[in-house]
């Protein structure tokens, strides 16, 4: 076997890295339109042959990242616009662009933290919507005590902010696996985004009640 | 001259239409095409190509048919001109012909 068969089996891998809808539909015809071309330069020596390589491969890069941002534009398009309305754009931008487990170790790790240990720190607020008297809870008067709330003091405000960002991940799993659902299974999950969207806000209402409104 | 949105045409697009102008051809003539209508300047590798037909496929420009030559133990697919391609075409060539004229015109010796 040549040399272009072998190159001709590496394009053929290469082709996987387009997009499954492009690959679906002209996969076949690029294949056999690059042997085509392999064969013309086979004939005019191995200089043409690299050249031809060469030429397929500078284009690949670019010609993959089109594809793909042309076929993601298309897939969420509707995603986009009900995202928009509830979550700021950065955020779900960065979460398409990666895998599932970035917006859920962002949630995790980032908001939830932030987030508990403003909550942990200011219980008495959240219950009764009163101010806060460190002298009534004798450890917050020493200065490890003074030093944590202060931090949940400061970590609330991200905390609070980063809230609506918890909708992300589970608008992203809805949306990656619609087309997979069955009725039942949409329905579900259309519940579930909804009902985090009140968790959310009821959150935020509450916490912004007890913060700033007394 | 036909007023269309989508004028002026990038010169990839230009090249593939006027490929396919006389009729209907497959993806490596239309490569050859291309390379031989720009004298070697636009040179499509295989990714770039069948990316800009799939544009044009979607713009409704050109249309995929069935070939009666047999490629790899199935129909090859060719590509040919739909008729709003054909409009575009004439089109961008008319405004093309316009500038070049007004550029002659220019051009001549003793114009302003």
């Amino acid at each position: 076997m040549g040399l272009a068969h072998h190159l001709l089996r590496l394009y053929t891998h290469l082709l996987r890295l387009y997009p499954p809808g492009f690959r679906a539909e002209f996969a076949e015809e690029m294949r056999d339109v690059f042997a085509l071309a392999l064969a013309e330069a086979e004939q005019e020596g191995a200089f043409a042959l690299v050249e031809t390589c060469l030429a397929e491969l500078r284009d690949l890069p670019l010609s993959l990242v089109r594809e793909h941002l042309h076929e993601r534009q298309q897939k969420h398009l509707a995603l986009e616009v009900v995202m928009v309305t509830g979550t700021p754009i950065l955020i779900y931008r960065f979460c398409t662009s990666t895998l599932l487990a970035i917006p859920l170790a962002y949630g995790l790790f980032v908001v939830v933290p932030f987030f508990a240990m403003g909550l942990h720190l200011q219980p008495a607020e959240l219950v009764t919507g009163g101010a806060f008297d460190p002298g009534s809870m004798p450890f917050y008067i020493t200065p490890v005590g003074q030093m944590i709330h202060l931090i949940g003091f400061c970590s609330v405000f991200p905390g609070l902010i980063c809230l609506p960002s918890l909708n992300v991940p589970l608008v992203w799993i809805l949306a990656r696996h619609w087309s997979r659902w069955s009725r039942r299974q949409r329905w579900l999950g259309v519940l579930i985004v909804f009902g985090s969207l009140v968790f959310v806000w009821f959150l935020q209402r509450n916490i912004i009640t007890a913060w700033f409104m007394d | 001259m036909l007023s269309e949105p989508a004028l002026p045409l990038t010169e990839a697009t230009f090249l593939i239409l006027l490929s396919l102008a006389p009729g209907p051809q497959h993806g490596y003539a239309i490569m050859k095409d291309v390379a031989a209508l720009s004298e070697g300047r636009v040179v499509f590798s295989t990714g770039t190509l069948y990316g800009a037909l799939k544009r044009l496929l979607e713009q409704g420009w050109i249309e995929r048919v069935d070939s009666p030559e047999i490629e790899s133990g199935r129909p090859r697919k060719d590509y040919q001109l739909t008729e709003a391609g054909r409009r575009l075409l004439s089109a961008e060539a008319a405004r093309l012909e316009t500038l070049a004229q007004a550029a002659r015109l220019r051009l001549k010796p003793g114009a302003v």
